[in-house]
């Protein structure tokens, strides 16, 4: 008989065999399965406890641990409402199917045995007590019943072993059944990569160096495009502020003349402020930001002069504001402080001058 | 040509005390392109391309205005960060 029937026919057979007789444990359930077979089933009577958490897994029954006829320890086996409404759906489809293998379906559960392996993967190691001392249970069992007949103790204990079929499979299968299998592999792949890395430590260096680098110049690369194309001026708005250039009959862009730049101011409504500068002076601009009249208080740069008018949306990011500018001064010392500001407010109008480049 | 986009950047220095002119009467030439930057702050809701359409008419209206200083010139306005 091909394994995979017999897995399917046992689950059925355990799920009606339950149904049936009520709860029960594992040793009563082997015995029963085989006086209703008649013989026609060999079942190795071990396969029977992997097949019993598989069906808990699909929670199709429950156990309970409690205690047997002859006042052992046992683990009782009990159906589920879910089990039931299995049966009913396994004996309409045979009765459809024109009675196939009678094969528990599949697809019914899947999900439920993967939640069921996730949950059984916090108690395994009980799980595993579990199954030792149930098979221990089966075992004395049998044995005894073997000895009842008028077997030697050793023959009794080998006939008992033969019932139960190999022990090491049974423990293996059950094992088997509380895997996630992609967990494992993964595990498995890591635990087989370190050792592969620890036994060429050369190799090992070179590679995570290779990586490192690689990791690093992409991460540079993509900070450094990021600041510089991505991210808009780090200023308020800074996404509604534009460039303004002349440009010349060949297409080029080109810098201006004063009288150009005061007529753009002038004429146009699109633009809430306008500011120009030449590079290398702090001064030699303008800003729309004081009606017109000429503006001493940018050294931030032009960045600033564009955002400096008084109101609400007048943060600078670097350096000062026009606002701001006076009340500082009175307020605070020329100390270091103050130098470091008006540093880096030069170094920023420096940086800025850079962008605008009058070849671009 | 004479490129006049090259010329010395230091004409115009303002003194640093006082009341600064920004423009002297002197720079106030169409020929002299010395500016180099110029940036605005888009009004709140506008498309850059609406700018756009209006530079272009104002420098239409300099180029008619001024044709011996900037017959054929346009102007060009950018995102500064795309």
């Amino acid at each position: 008989m091909p394994r995979e029937v017999l897995q399917g026919t046992l689950d059925l057979m355990v799920l009606r065999t339950l149904a049936a007789m009520g709860p029960q444990h594992g040793l009563g359930l082997a015995k029963r399965i085989l006086q209703v077979s008649e013989g026609l089933l060999d079942l190795n009577q071990g396969t029977l406890y992997p097949a019993l958490l598989r069906l808990e897994q699909r929670r199709w029954i429950t156990s309970r641990w409690g205690v047997s006829d002859n006042n052992r320890k046992a683990k009782f086996y009990e159906l589920t409402a879910r089990g039931r409404r299995q049966i009913r759906e396994e004996t309409e489809e045979l009765g459809t199917d024109g009675g196939s293998n009678g094969q528990v379906s599949r697809q019914a559960g899947g999900r439920a045995v993967i939640w069921g392996r996730v949950i059984d993967v916090f108690r395994r190691r009980r799980l595993d007590t579990d199954l030792d001392s149930q098979l221990a249970y089966h075992l004395d069992a049998l044995e005894a019943e073997a000895r009842a007949q008028g077997l030697s103790p050793d023959d009794a204990r080998a006939a008992a072993r033969r019932a139960m079929g190999g022990l090491t499979q049974t423990q293996d299968a059950y094992r088997d059944q509380l895997r996630i299998p992609i967990v494992d592999a993964i595990r498995q792949d890591v635990r087989y990569g370190c050792r592969v890395l620890a036994r060429n430590p050369g190799f090992s260096v070179v590679a995570v160096a290779i990586l490192a680098i690689g990791i690093t110049s992409a991460t540079t690369i993509f900070s450094f495009v990021d600041a510089v194309l991505l991210k808009p001026l780090p200023y308020e708005n800074g996404d509604r502020i534009v460039r303004i250039l002349e440009r010349r009959p060949d297409g080029a862009t080109s810098w201006f003349s004063a009288p150009a730049f005061l007529d753009w101011r002038a004429n146009n409504t699109v633009f809430e402020k306008m500011a120009a500068q030449q590079q290398g002076t702090r001064h030699a601009h303008q800003c729309s930001g004081h009606g017109g009249a000429p503006c001493r208080a940018c050294h931030g740069g032009l960045l600033q002069s564009v955002r400096h008018q008084s109101g609400p949306r007048t943060n600078v990011c670097r350096g000062r504001g026009y606002a701001g500018q006076g009340a500082r001064r009175r307020t605070e010392p020329r100390g270091l402080a103050h130098a470091v500001r008006r540093r880096r407010a030069a170094s920023w109008a420096r940086r800025f001058s850079s962008i605008t480049s009058p070849t671009r | 040509m004479r490129s006049i986009v090259e010329a010395p950047r230091s004409i115009v220095e303002v003194p640093n005390s006082g009341s600064p002119l920004a423009f002297r009467p002197l720079n106030l030439n169409r020929d002299y392109r010395f500016v180099n930057a110029s940036f605005a702050l888009l009004k709140p809701g506008l498309s850059l391309d609406q700018a756009r359409a209006q530079m272009d008419s104002i420098g239409k209206q300099i180029a008619t205005d001024y044709p011996d200083s900037n017959r054929g010139w346009g102007i060009a306005v950018e995102r500064t960060r795309t």
